[in-house]
C-alpha cells in the first residue's frame, strides 16, 4: 500500500485554491493513508525541477522563506500546517505550470504533487504571447461588445461617481478595490489571468501594438490586427476605442501637453506621509498619464470606456503598493500611512467613503444622499484563495494588500516587482 | 532574489536617480511666490517656452491652488494669447479635471475658455478644444460639429475627425446625416467613420449587412459593418459570416474580422462554418491575421 498524502492549498484541495503570489498562503499536508506506518512520516516538500514558477516555504508567515522544507507527518492524519508563496522573482506563466511535490526521503518517490500557479500582476512589455492572448480574450468577453458585465465597471467610474474615487484620500485605495474587483472577474472567466501594468514612465512598444491594447492610427481610433478580440471592442453601442497619443509610444515614456510623467524613482522617493503623496501623486503621474492622450482615457467620464485605463491605474496602484514596501506603510491605523484612520463619524473625518472603517461604495451598496444614486457593482465578488476584503470592503482593508498583519487578510494579489515582507 | 538584497539594489536606483533629478536645469513653479507665479504664466511678453514649462510645473495640484487655475482659464480664453501656451494652459486644466470635486468651482469657466478657444485660427488649439468640449458632450460644439459636416465651408476640424467626435455624444437625430455620408462621401476614411457611429441604429443592419459582402468595398468598412452587424442582428450576421468565411477569394482581413468576432460570441456556428475555420487554423490552411483567428477559434472551441 502506497503512502498518500493529501495537499490543502489556501486551506482546500480544490483547484481554485491553486493560486499563489509573493505573500505566503497557508499549506496543509495530511496523511490519508499511512501504508501502516506507526511512527511519524519525514517528507521533504519542493518545487518539482524545471517547473517555471518557484515555491518558497515558511513554518510561519514572519519565518525566512526556503526552497524546500523537511518535516514529519503525523501519521494518524493529523494535519501539518505551514505557508507556501511564490519566489520572487520567479513568477508563473501558465496555469499549474508550477508543481508543488511531496517527497519521501531519502528517496526520490514523489507521493503526492500539485500543480499551481505564482499569479501576480506583471509589466504589459514583458507578457508572454499565451500570456497577452488570455488577457484579451477574458477581457473582450467580460465586454460581450458592451452587452456583458463590463458595462457595470463603466457606470461606477463616471462623471457623477467621481466624489466616491477622487480628490479625497480614498482615490488609491478606491482604485485598488475597482482593480481587484475586474481582475476577479476577469479570473472568473479564466484563472490564470492576472491585470498587467503599464509602465508609463517606460516606453512600452509592445503594449501600444496592434495585437494588444491598440496601436496609435491616424483615424484617431486605436488599431487592432483583425484577429485581436479587442476588435471587436464596443461600448454604448458604438465599436472601437476612441485613443490618440500626444507621444511616441515605441520610443518614448508618456508625455504630452502637460508635461512628463513623474518617474518611478520621483514617486517612491516621497518620504512624507500618505496624505501629502496623495495629492500630488493624483496630479502626476496619475492626471498627466490620463491626458498624455487625446480620446476617452483623457476624460474622467469616459476613460473608464478604454481598456487601457485599466492597466495605466494598474500601474498607478503598483507604484503605491512599491512605495508601501519601500517605506513600510501598510498598517491602515497609522496616520502616516493614512490620515483618517476612523470613520465617517469620527472627530477627525473626512468625506464619507475616504476614512479608513468607511465601507466603499458601489460594493457596499449604499446609495442616495452623499452617495450616487446606484450601485453597479454589489457586493465584492470572492475569489477561492483569499477571503478577504469580504463583501463590504473598507477602505483601510486595502492598505495591507498582502496580509502582513494577518495572513487571511491578503486581498490575492502581488506585483512582479514589489516582494513580500514581514512586518507592516 | 530575496527582499532584503532586492531592497539594497533599489536604494541605490532611487539615490541615483535623485542625482540625475537635482542636477537638470529648468524654471520651477515651487520657487516662486503665487503672485510671481501668476504674473509669469500671464506675461503674454515672456518667452512661451518658459512659460509652457511654468505651466507644465504649476499643473500638479493646482485645483487647489484658485489664483493659478484663474490663470490658467485666463490664458486659455484668450485669443491673443500664443497658441502653444494656450494650449499648455489647456492641459494643465485638463489633467486637473481628475480632481473632479475640487475643479467644480472652475467648470463653468474651463468651458466657457474652451468654447473661445473652439474657433480659433489655431488648428491644433481649436481640435483639442472641440476634443474637450465634445467629451464633455456640450451641446455647443456638437452643434459646431453638424454644421461642420452639414457644409464644409464652416468645418472647423476635417470631416473624419468631426465624426469621431460627434461619436461621444450620437443621436438618433444625427442617423440620417451619418447615412448621407455613408452613401455619398467619396472619402473611405469619413464613410468608415460615418459607419462606425450608425452601429446603434437598428435600422441601418440592412446597410450594415449589405456593405460587409460587397467586395467592392473598402476592407476597413466592411469590418466595420460585419461588427455592427453581429451586435444589431445575430442571426443576419450569421449569414454573412458564412458567406465571408466560406469564400476563399474574400478579401483575408474581412474573413479575420468575421472569424475573430464569431471566436469571441458563443452562438454556435453553423458546422460548415466551424469545418472551414478549423481549416484555416491547419498548418499552411491559411496565413497571417486569418490564421491567427482561426487558431484563438479553434483553441476557444476545444477549451469549451
Amino acid at each position: 500500500v502506497a503512502l498518500t498524502v493529501e495537499v490543502r492549498v489556501n486551506g482546500t484541495a480544490n483547484a481554485s485554491g491553486r493560486y499563489l503570489t509573493w505573500a505566503p498562503s497557508p499549506l496543509e499536508l495530511r496523511v490519508t493513508d499511512a501504508a501502516g506506518a506507526t511512527a511519524p512520516i519525514r517528507v521533504r516538500v519542493r518545487t518539482r525541477p524545471r517547473s517555471r514558477g518557484r515555491l518558497a516555504f515558511r513554518t510561519a508567515p514572519a519565518a525566512v522563506p526556503t526552497p524546500e522544507v523537511t518535516l514529519d507527518l503525523d501519521h494518524r492524519g493529523r494535519p501539518s500546517a505551514l505557508f507556501v508563496a511564490g519566489e520572487f522573482g520567479l513568477p508563473s506563466r501558465a496555469d499549474g505550470d508550477t508543481t508543488l511535490e511531496v517527497l519521501r526521503p531519502p528517496t526520490t518517490t514523489v507521493v503526492a504533487s500539485v500543480p499551481l500557479m505564482v499569479r501576480v500582476r506583471k509589466d504589459a512589455e514583458t507578457l508572454t504571447v499565451a500570456e497577452r492572448n488570455r488577457f484579451l480574450r477574458a477581457l473582450a468577453r467580460l465586454n460581450d461588445r458592451g452587452a456583458g458585465k463590463f458595462r457595470d465597471f463603466r457606470n461606477t467610474h463616471t462623471d457623477d461617481t467621481t466624489d466616491e474615487a477622487h480628490f479625497f484620500d480614498g482615490f488609491m485605495p478606491w482604485h485598488r478595490a475597482y482593480l481587484l474587483d475586474l481582475e476577479r472577474e476577469l479570473q472568473r472567466i479564466d484563472p490564470s489571468v492576472s491585470l498587467p501594468y503599464w509602465r508609463f514612465d517606460r516606453p512600452a512598444p509592445k503594449l501600444f501594438n496592434a495585437a494588444f491594447i491598440g496601436a496609435p492610427d491616424a483615424s484617431g481610433l486605436a488599431r487592432m490586427t483583425p484577429s485581436n478580440p479587442l476588435q471587436l471592442w464596443t461600448t454604448d453601442g458604438i465599436p472601437g476605442i476612441d485613443r490618440s497619443p500626444f507621444f511616441a509610444v515605441a520610443s518614448s515614456a508618456a508625455n504630452g501637453p502637460a508635461g512628463p510623467v513623474l518617474a518611478e524613482a520621483a514617486t517612491v522617493q516621497h518620504n512624507g506621509p500618505y496624505s501629502t503623496l496623495r495629492p500630488s501623486f493624483e496630479g502626476n503621474p496619475h492626471g498627466r498619464a490620463h491626458v498624455s492622450f487625446g480620446g476617452w482615457i483623457s476624460e474622467i467620464g469616459t476613460a473608464a470606456k478604454d481598456p487601457l485605463f485599466f492597466l495605466l491605474h494598474c500601474n498607478v496602484d503598483r507604484l503605491w503598493a512599491k512605495w508601501q514596501w519601500f517605506r513600510r506603510r501598510f498598517d491602515a491605523t497609522k496616520t502616516p500611512n493614512y490620515p483618517f484612520v476612523g470613520s465617517a463619524t469620527s472627530p477627525t473625518r473626512t468625506r464619507i467613503g475616504h476614512n479608513a472603517l468607511d465601507t466603499m461604495w458601489p460594493w457596499n451598496n449604499i446609495r442616495g444622499g452623499e452617495r450616487p444614486l446606484t450601485a453597479p457593482r454589489q457586493p465584492f465578488p470572492t475569489a477561492p484563495p483569499t477571503a478577504a476584503p469580504g463583501g463590504r470592503p473598507t477602505i483601510g482593508a486595502m492598505l495591507d494588500f498582502q496580509g502582513r498583519a494577518d495572513p487571511a487578510r491578503r486581498l490575492g494579489f502581488d506585483y512582479d516587482d514589489v516582494p513580500y515582507e514581514p512586518g507592516l | 532574489m530575496e527582499a532584503e538584497e532586492y531592497r539594497k539594489q533599489y536604494e541605490r536606483e532611487l539615490s541615483a536617480a535623485a542625482r540625475r533629478r537635482s542636477a537638470r536645469p529648468g524654471p520651477s513653479a515651487a520657487a516662486m511666490s503665487s503672485r510671481e507665479l501668476v504674473a509669469a504664466i500671464k506675461d503674454r511678453d515672456g518667452d512661451a517656452a518658459t512659460r509652457i514649462a511654468l505651466i507644465e510645473d504649476a499643473g500638479v495640484g493646482a485645483v487647489g491652488k484658485p489664483s493659478v487655475m484663474q490663470a490658467f482659464i485666463r490664458v486659455l480664453g484668450d485669443p491673443e494669447e500664443v497658441d502653444t501656451v494656450r494650449l499648455a494652459a489647456l492641459q494643465a486644466l485638463q489633467q486637473n479635471t481628475f480632481s473632479r470635486a475640487g475643479f467644480r468651482r472652475y467648470e463653468a469657466d474651463y468651458r466657457e475658455a474652451l468654447r473661445a478657444a473652439a474657433t480659433d485660427d489655431d488648428a491644433a488649439l481649436r481640435d483639442q478644444a472641440l476634443e474637450r468640449l465634445a467629451l464633455m458632450r456640450d451641446e455647443y460644439a456638437q452643434r459646431l460639429l453638424v454644421d461642420g459636416l452639414q457644409d464644409p465651408s464652416r468645418a472647423l476640424v476635417k470631416p473624419q475627425r468631426a465624426l469621431q467626435l460627434l461619436g461621444n455624444d450620437v443621436h438618433a437625430e444625427h442617423y440620417p446625416l451619418l447615412r448621407d455620408i455613408v452613401e455619398t462621401s467619396k472619402q473611405p476614411a469619413v464613410r468608415r467613420s460615418a459607419l462606425r457611429l450608425l452601429a446603434a441604429d437598428s435600422d441601418a443592419t440592412e446597410l450594415f449587412a449589405r456593405i460587409a459582402t460587397d467586395k467592392s468595398e473598402d476592407a476597413a468598412a466592411r469590418s466595420t459593418a460585419a461588427i455592427a452587424l453581429q451586435s444589431l442582428a445575430p442571426a443576419q450576421f450569421q449569414d454573412v459570416a458564412r458567406a465571408v468565411v466560406l469564400d476563399d477569394d474574400d478579401d483575408q482581413k474581412v474573413r479575420a474580422t468575421v472569424v475573430n468576432a464569431i471566436a469571441n460570441r458563443s452562438d454556435t456556428p453553423p458546422d460548415e462554418v466551424v469545418a472551414k475555420v478549423r481549416s484555416m487554423a491547419a498548418p499552411k490552411g491559411s496565413s497571417g491575421a486569418l490564421r491567427s483567428a482561426a487558431r484563438q477559434f479553434v483553441q476557444q472551441r476545444d477549451e469549451t
